[in-house]
């Protein structure tokens, strides 16, 4: 009955464009590692495979949240959002690696807790926005942005500032499908970046602020002008463009970028996967990755239109506003108009925690746009 | 419940912001991609290939038979391309100095000089392989830095002929400034002196280039394209490995055990031996010497060199730079300007008290020996009577003793071409004395008598080298016709071919009548016979031998030891001259030498050692000058000279 159901009513078109993203991933994550990474001994399949298991826990975790009916989420909010704010504290007792507090070992593998906490976020605020509607006064925005602000401090204080970039998208977008006041969440914004640029005039005129580190500052402006530190802070970002640059129209051909295959783009399986296929593939195959995230971003721009409730469509909308913000973030970064931030690229960044909540977020838009049928059976 | 209208409003909103932000990112695509595509498709190229430089390998040395004296061998390198190095360049070098055990500061050295290149710049040569895996290991800690192959030289036989050879060292400011255009970078390696330094060119052949693709550590990934290296040209030296090794271990017998019986003193000394038929040096040993291995490459090469200065410098070539009294091995100079002026015959016979004018003791009686007596010329070179030859000084006089001893050859350069240059010691005298003293009151510039007498000895003012010995001897036993001395018989080129060969050449020709050098010659052959000086270093000897001892007397140690001589006598082969500094005796410390030096040509004379196939064609060739001039045909025939002035 179940199967039935989910077979009759399932969005293929969506899960058509999520399997192709991931295929995408594969291949580049594939082309990005057969060769090795520096210190790590393993064999070429060792992160291709990895990332196809992992597309696997996903479709585990996927399923049980695309059969529960999401209005049942409703009731499972407080203990949800309890357990994610101790396990983003949690995360931060562990060791840093690679500067920041962002991993949680379990058993044989690690996961990254700001990843799921997203869907969490989304889920809480969406069943908030559902009982009170924003109608255009300031103080419709407190509690939203009470529900962010203990996330946000404890991801800010990872430091995981591009998740928290994600967060804040979330929450505007969210607020905006809502009906918040656009003023509103203009001056929001702009307060915000405000605050950002000066933080960092400060940071970077001496001002000792304890947490933040001017090395983070200048790693978040160099896209300003990568030349100006250009073997330090810049070298990612012009290594990346000339990866993406030297593509050209067709690309140097899958494994045979070099840029890619010497090892001179960084972090080419996570962070820089766009730039192994504007190197590989070209500017047809970045075109084509774009196209892809279009139809994504549109179908899930229809999933929210058709809801057929207002807890439906937020959480539609909040699953929108990540993916569309993780792709201006990540694309951005690697064509160098976008600060070095360090979030994946939906489905295509090699990394667990990401492809297993990016499926989760799909399967929650399955789940809205399937119950928007509901009525016919 | 949502506001319908307003939804779709907002949704609409949404749809266009989704199209902008993709448009912008499409519109970079088009940017970087297809706009500017080519650029950072050059830039692309920019990053992975790189230059390289492939050492050539050095031209080998030879010794005359074709023998491998100094060769390469296979080595790694540590190199590191500047723009790989971090900003933090000092943690690299530093943890780099600390894995190869050696100062950082000379892998900033090196680094600042090679400043610029195209190609990285080698840091650190002839690396340990245990270091060499130590540093592949921490790659990634030590980024822009990585290992290359590249030949270093060897010297298979460590210290022997050292000072022929010389040895290899980092190209300095100097040289880098005065070679400038021929291709040289701050990090190469150059001759620092000996035939090292004299055929840089020669040696040095013309390194090649390799175009590699790097990746993103600038770690080499596959050669793209290669121009090879070409060697650099061979040398065939005139040493003769077997005499070299004699001459090696005699000197080194005498100094150690010179040594053990005066363990303060510095002893050293050097041996130099000739080809009278060509001027071909067969062996030049200089002790103390040092191990060229360790001076080119020794990672404690600095704090070696620094050990090396001495005293005894173990870098000073004494056979060609070092200067000393000659002391009786100069008296055949005294006995010839005696014989041309006629004022004494070899048969006149002369008292030799013991006691000289001015106050002056000659050494046997300081020994505590009988005064000789009655002798004549022969038996004055054959006990070295200082009487006699202070007689034949004061009848000579300061002016021609000064003007034979330059005939023969002293106070100038006998020709040999080397590196550093050889010295050519002193020949007084009255203008030299003036010149000398000239800041100090007039009754010290004034040439004394009795320092004529020193002069007639070897003594005094007169210095000389032991090469300038050897062209004495070589002189008298060619009958006044010296060869100029020569290192280098020839030049291989990599593959085995013959170049060029060095054709003998009079350096130096002094024609006198032949009776003169006869009886110079017979004196000498009296040395070696029983009642002679040195008949105890050759009791038992096989060949005829013309030999003369000298003993340089010092006022500041114990004396200079000399034995200078050439066999066979009759038709003579070779010359050698030993020379011991505080030596004390001539006929304790320096005949045994040249006694072990002889026996050792003469044994090896009868059984000439293998010569290499591809050598055959080049001999016959290279031998053609040297047979020309086996029996130089220098007579009597030139008329005595009466004063030549």
């Amino acid at each position: 009955m179940v199967e039935r159901r989910l077979l009759r009513y399932l969005d293929w078109y969506l899960v058509g464009v999520a399997a192709s993203l991931m295929s995408v991933g594969f291949l580049a994550i594939f082309s990005a590692t057969h060769r090795g990474l520096p210190g790590l001994p393993v064999g070429p399949y060792y992160f291709v495979t990895r990332q196809i298991l992992s597309a696997a826990a996903g479709l585990l975790v996927a399923l049980p949240i695309l059969i529960v009916d999401y209005h049942r989420f409703a009731d499972w909010i407080r203990p949800l959002y309890l357990s994610t704010l101790g396990v983003l504290f949690l995360v931060l007792l562990t060791e840093a690696i690679s500067g920041a507090s962002s991993w949680l070992r379990l058993g044989g593998f690690s996961i990254q807790p700001s990843e799921p906490a997203k869907l969490v976020f989304i889920i809480v605020l969406a069943r908030y926005l559902e009982l009170h509607p924003p109608e255009g006064r300031w103080r419709d925005l407190v509690v939203p942005f009470l529900i962010a602000g203990p996330m946000l401090v404890l991801i800010l204080a990872q430091p995981d500032f591009g998740t928290a970039i994600v967060f804040a998208g979330i929450l505007l977008g969210m607020l905006f499908v809502a009906g918040a006041k656009p003023l509103h969440l203009v001056l929001v914004f702009a307060s915000g970046l405000g605050t950002v640029i000066l933080v960092a005039y400060l940071v970077l005129h001496g001002v000792d602020l304890k947490i933040v580190h001017p090395y983070q500052v200048q790693r978040l402006l160099v896209f300003l002008d990568p030349y100006r530190d250009a073997t330090g802070a810049g070298w990612n970002v012009i290594q990346s463009m000339i990866a993406v640059g030297s593509g050209r129209l067709t690309g140097k051909g899958l494994f045979s970028g070099s840029q890619t295959q010497l090892a001179f783009l960084p972090a080419r399986h996570t962070d820089f996967i766009f730039s192994v296929v504007g190197e590989e593939l070209g500017f047809l195959g970045t075109t084509a990755l774009l196209g892809l995230f279009f139809l994504l971003l549109w179908r899930a721009l229809q999933v929210t239109q058709k809801a057929k409730d207002a807890f439906g469509v937020y959480l539609s909308a909040g699953v929108l506003a990540m993916f569309l913000v993780h792709i201006l973030v990540n694309v951005g970064m690697a064509l160098g108009v976008m600060p070095v931030t360090g979030i994946p690229l939906p489905f295509l960044s090699y990394g667990g925690s990401s492809l297993v909540t990016n499926l989760a977020a799909i399967a929650l838009l399955l789940n809205v746009e399937m119950r928007r049928h509901k009525i016919l059976f | 419940m949502v506001d319908e209208t307003q939804l779709e409003r907002r949704i609409l909103i949404l749809r266009v912001l989704i199209a902008i932000v993709l448009f912008l990112l499409f519109a970079r695509l088009v940017d970087l991609q297809l706009v500017n595509g080519d650029e950072y498709a050059r830039r692309a190229e920019g990053n992975r290939i790189r230059l390289m430089r492939t050492g050539a390998p050095r031209g080998l040395l030879y010794d005359r038979f074709g023998r491998v004296l100094v060769s390469n061998r296979t080595s790694f390198a540590v190199v590191a391309w500047p723009e790989g190095l971090p900003r933090d360049s000092e943690r690299v070098l530093n943890e780099l100095a600390g894995i190869l055990k050696i100062p950082a500061d000379r892998l900033k050295e090196a680094l600042a000089k090679g400043a610029g290149s195209p190609v990285p710049i080698v840091l650190e040569r002839d690396v340990d392989p245990q270091a060499v895996i130590a540093i592949e290991e921490r790659r990634d800690e030590l980024p822009g830095v990585f290992i290359m192959d590249m030949p270093t030289r060897s010297y298979p036989y460590g210290s022997l002929g050292a000072h022929v050879f010389g040895y290899l060292g980092p190209i300095d400011l100097d040289e880098l400034k005065r070679w400038r255009g021929q291709g040289y970078v701050g990090t190469d390696q150059v001759g620092k002196t000996g035939i090292e330094r004299l055929y840089e060119r020669d040696l040095r052949g013309v390194p090649g280039g390799q175009q590699v693709e790097v990746d993103a550590s600038l770690k080499p990934v596959q050669v793209l394209g290669e121009l090879p290296a070409t060697p650099g040209t061979s040398l065939v030296l005139t040493i003769d490995l077997d005499l070299q090794k004699a001459a090696e271990e005699a000197l080194s017998k005498s100094i150690s055990r010179l040594d053990r019986r005066r363990p303060g003193v510095r002893h050293a000394g050097s041996v130099v031996v000739l080809d009278l038929r060509s001027g071909a040096i067969l062996a030049l040993a200089s002790q103390p010497a040092y191990d060229p291995n360790r001076l080119t490459n020794g990672p404690d090469r600095g704090a070696y060199f620094t050990s090396l200065l001495g005293p005894p410098s173990a870098l000073l070539n004494r056979a060609l730079s070092g200067i000393y009294p000659p002391g009786s091995v100069f008296k055949p100079v005294t006995a010839i300007a005696a014989l041309m002026k006629g004022v004494v015959k070899p048969e006149d016979r002369y008292y030799a008290d013991g006691y000289g004018p001015y106050g002056k003791v000659d050494w046997n009686i300081q020994a505590h020996k009988a005064p000789h007596g009655w002798v004549d010329m022969y038996r004055a070179f054959a006990v070295s009577s200082n009487d006699y030859f202070w007689h034949l000084g004061e009848l000579v006089g300061v002016d021609d003793l000064s003007y034979y001893a330059r005939l023969l050859g002293f106070g100038a350069p006998t020709g040999l071409d080397f590196y550093p240059e050889e010295k050519t010691g002193t020949v007084p005298d009255r203008e030299y004395k003036r010149s000398l003293f000239q800041d100090r009151p007039l009754a010290y510039q004034i040439w004394y008598p009795a320092e004529t007498l020193d002069f007639a000895i070897g003594q005094g003012f007169m210095t000389a080298t032991p090469l300038q010995v050897a062209q004495l001897y070589m002189l008298i036993a060619n009958r006044g016709v010296a060869f100029r001395p020569y290192l280098v018989a020839g030049k291989v080129s990599p593959q085995g071919e013959w170049l060029e060969h060095t054709e003998p050449v009079v350096g130096r020709q002094v024609d006198l009548p032949r009776e003169v050098w006869e009886t110079v010659e017979r004196g000498l052959q009296k040395v070696v016979q029983p009642g002679g000086t040195a008949y105890g270093a050759f009791i038992g000897v096989k060949y005829p031998v013309a030999g003369k001892t000298g003993t340089a007397e010092l006022s500041n140690g114990p004396s200079h030891g000399w034995f200078a001589a050439y066999a066979p006598v009759g038709d003579p082969e070779v010359v050698v001259v030993a020379m011991v500094e505080h030596g004390e005796g001539g006929a304790s410390a320096a005949a045994p030498i040249a006694r072990a030096v002889l026996d050792a040509y003469f044994a090896a004379r009868s059984r000439p050692p293998a010569l290499p196939a591809w050598w055959q064609t080049g001999l016959q060739d290279g031998r053609k000058g040297a047979r020309a001039v086996e029996n130089p045909s220098v007579g009597p025939q030139a008329s005595p000279d009466e004063h030549g002035r």
